[in-house]
């Protein structure tokens, strides 16, 4: 299973892959090696990096660079090249450092099927870690340099729209480890709310079906997870990269840290707005790179000693970890003989269902007044929902090119007027 | 290095996954000068490596009827095709995917390299979960093979081609219209 779901996705296949494989774990009812538990949490580390950076310098700094009022023509990687080479040059090499990292330690780039049921296949090899050491300098540089463009806009531009992308209270999930602090493999589930005050805490994820109900609607493929004891849609919450940061007490490491009371500092507290996922993403970029260093300097991740046998052991098993866009959980049943008879996933991207959903409503009640839909509005719903960065291959199933249609429906059902792209 | 395969799509989606199972074939060739990679998807840090060689190979699954400009379709509507590829830009949305030709065009701003570039499009027929071909993305998978293995393609000094190759899997006679320069 863990290597028939990794294939869900290419941009972070190793998210599935972990999750499929702590459910293994369970089925096996195995502990797995301390090598296996920090091999496996750099590989899910440089997964965030590598995915961060292809949403922060390839998907969304066209918006922050050429704004929302430009030609969707040239309001893309190209329009940023000419903007900034240097930039998306760096970002491109962020990103192959996180895949070289998961080539290293899985021997392929894509559905490294290395993360079992147990453990990992192999431990890194002198000469990747090596490598790793070679190449972090260079990471924190680029990251550094991000974080210091995007708190200059921040300061210079982006007032109104941290007011309208995404700006509402709502609860926050994520994991966190045994002292409060970020966590993204392991640990246990905590929820906030926009005030910061801890709704529950310790929730393990073997119980998600007593604290998140999945509503569908008929007119999205997407499912709408929500918090149950508020019930649907009330139980509206956040996961992903600015959830964490909110969730979490502190990350654990001292440029994160630093990164992360800034951040709370601006925004006086709690970032509710969801335009700064963005920001949440290079920091989570950042603490990623500070544990890899951390992790690259401890002599486990070299240890043969990395995988626990086991046979069927259990039934039933829920797997969770922090993806690049949220908390991921596998479920499976199994028969006697480890046969797959029931599973349910529970997607990030659908997690922010309903806070997508959300963030399109706020930026169209804001632009829109009377039946005419305004030049840049599409832009700026596409933005909105940009700040999630959403998987729709993961939560949708969805093939081929997403294309954009706005409809402006009056109360009464009938069609206003309507945008393409 | 001098040639780069790409093969791509989803190996667990039926024919989709013909461009991955021929970039597969070729690796395990261990051709000299060649690299060849097998993705999920076209993703932006594909053009720095396809900066540091002389010629890009990619290798996808097509519908019969995505090849627009080709000759008419045979009566079993099946067909590979092999064609030059130039850098273009597209505006992307909110998927997380890249197109070929936007590769390119990173690789020559970025990169300031100009690599000769084809598409190999295979016909595929069926894109439900599993992972066996249909009988029809075999046998393109097996003409592509073929003629890359028989012409100049993966050589050391690839032979420039310009226009277009054709192949239909089900007969011995390809049909061409080839242009060596």
């Amino acid at each position: 299973m863990a290597g028939i779901t990794a294939r869900i996705c290419g941009i972070c296949p190793v998210s599935h892959l972990l999750a499929s494989a702590k459910t293994g774990d369970k089925i096996l009812a195995v502990k797995i090696p301390p090598a296996a538990d920090k091999l496996r949490r750099m590989m899910n580390l440089a997964q965030i990096t590598q995915s961060h950076a292809l949403s922060f310098f390839h998907l969304s700094s066209p918006d922050f660079l050429l704004g929302w009022d430009s030609d969707p023509a040239k309001r893309n990687v190209f329009g940023l090249i000419e903007a900034n080479p240097d930039l998306a040059r760096a970002g491109i090499r962020l990103r192959q450092f996180g895949q070289t990292v998961i080539e290293k330690l899985g021997t392929r780039k894509i559905h490294a099927a290395w993360i079992v049921p147990g453990g990992v296949r192999s431990p890194l090899s002198e000469a990747g870690r090596q490598w790793i050491v070679e190449r972090l300098p260079e990471s924190f540089e680029t990251v550094q340099l991000a974080l210091g463009l995007f708190k200059h806009l921040l300061d210079e531009q982006f007032q109104a729209e941290m007011n309208i992308f995404g700006e509402f209270p709502t609860l926050y999930m994520g994991l966190v480890n045994g002292n409060g602090e970020w966590e993204h493999y392991d640990g246990s589930l905590r929820f906030t709310d926009s005030q910061g005050n801890i709704v529950v805490d310790g929730l393990n994820e073997d119980d998600y079906h007593r604290f998140l109900g999945e509503a569908v609607e008929p007119w999205s493929y997407l499912k709408f997870p929500y918090y149950q004891p508020l019930g649907y849609p009330d139980g509206i919450y956040r996961v992903g990269p600015l959830a964490r940061l909110n969730v979490c007490d502190r990350i654990g490491t001292e440029g994160a840290d630093r990164e992360l009371q800034e951040l709370r500092d601006r925004a006086g507290g709690v970032a509710t707005s969801s335009f700064l996922y963005h920001y949440a993403r290079l920091i989570e970029i950042l603490a990623c790179l500070e544990k890899i260093q951390e992790l690259v300097d401890d002599p486990d991740v070299l240890s043969p000693r990395c995988r626990a046998q086991g046979g069927v052991n259990q039934l039933n098993a829920v797997g969770v970890s922090e993806a690049p866009r949220g908390t991921l959980f596998h479920h499976y049943q199994v028969d006697e003989n480890g046969l797959l008879e029931k599973v349910n996933l529970i997607i990030a991207t659908g997690q922010n269902n309903l806070a997508m959903n959300k963030t399109v409503a706020q930026i169209a009640k804001h632009y829109i007044h009377g039946s005419e839909i305004p030049e840049g509005l599409l832009n700026r719903v596409e933005a909105g929902i940009r700040c999630y960065d959403p998987c729709l291959s993961c939560s949708t199933h969805a093939a081929g090119q997403m294309p954009l249609h706005l409809q402006l429906v009056a109360a009464d059902g009938r069609l206003l007027n309507e945008v393409y792209r | 290095m001098k040639t780069l395969v790409i093969g791509y799509g989803h190996s667990l989606r039926g024919d989709d996954g013909v461009g991955p199972l021929v970039a597969e074939q070729i690796a395990a060739w261990n051709l000299p000068d060649v690299r060849s990679l097998c993705v999920h998807q076209l993703t932006p840090e594909l053009a720095a490596e396809m900066a540091q060689v002389e010629q890009v190979l990619f290798v996808d699954a097509c519908l019969p009827n995505c090849q627009r400009q080709s000759p008419p379709i045979l009566k079993e509507g099946v067909r590979c095709k092999i064609e030059r590829l130039f850098p273009a830009t597209f505006p992307h949305s909110l998927d997380h995917s890249w197109s070929s030709h936007t590769l390119l065009y990173l690789a020559k701003t970025l990169y300031n390299a100009d690599p000769i570039a084809y598409q190999i499009l295979i016909p595929a027929m069926q894109f439900d979960y599993g992972e066996p071909l249909s009988a029809i993305a075999r046998a393109g998978a097996s003409w592509v093979l073929g003629t890359l293995a028989s012409e100049a393609w993966l050589r050391r000094n690839p032979a420039r081609i310009s226009g277009s190759v054709y192949g239909t899997p089900h007969h011995p006679e390809r049909q061409r219209c080839m242009k060596l320069v």
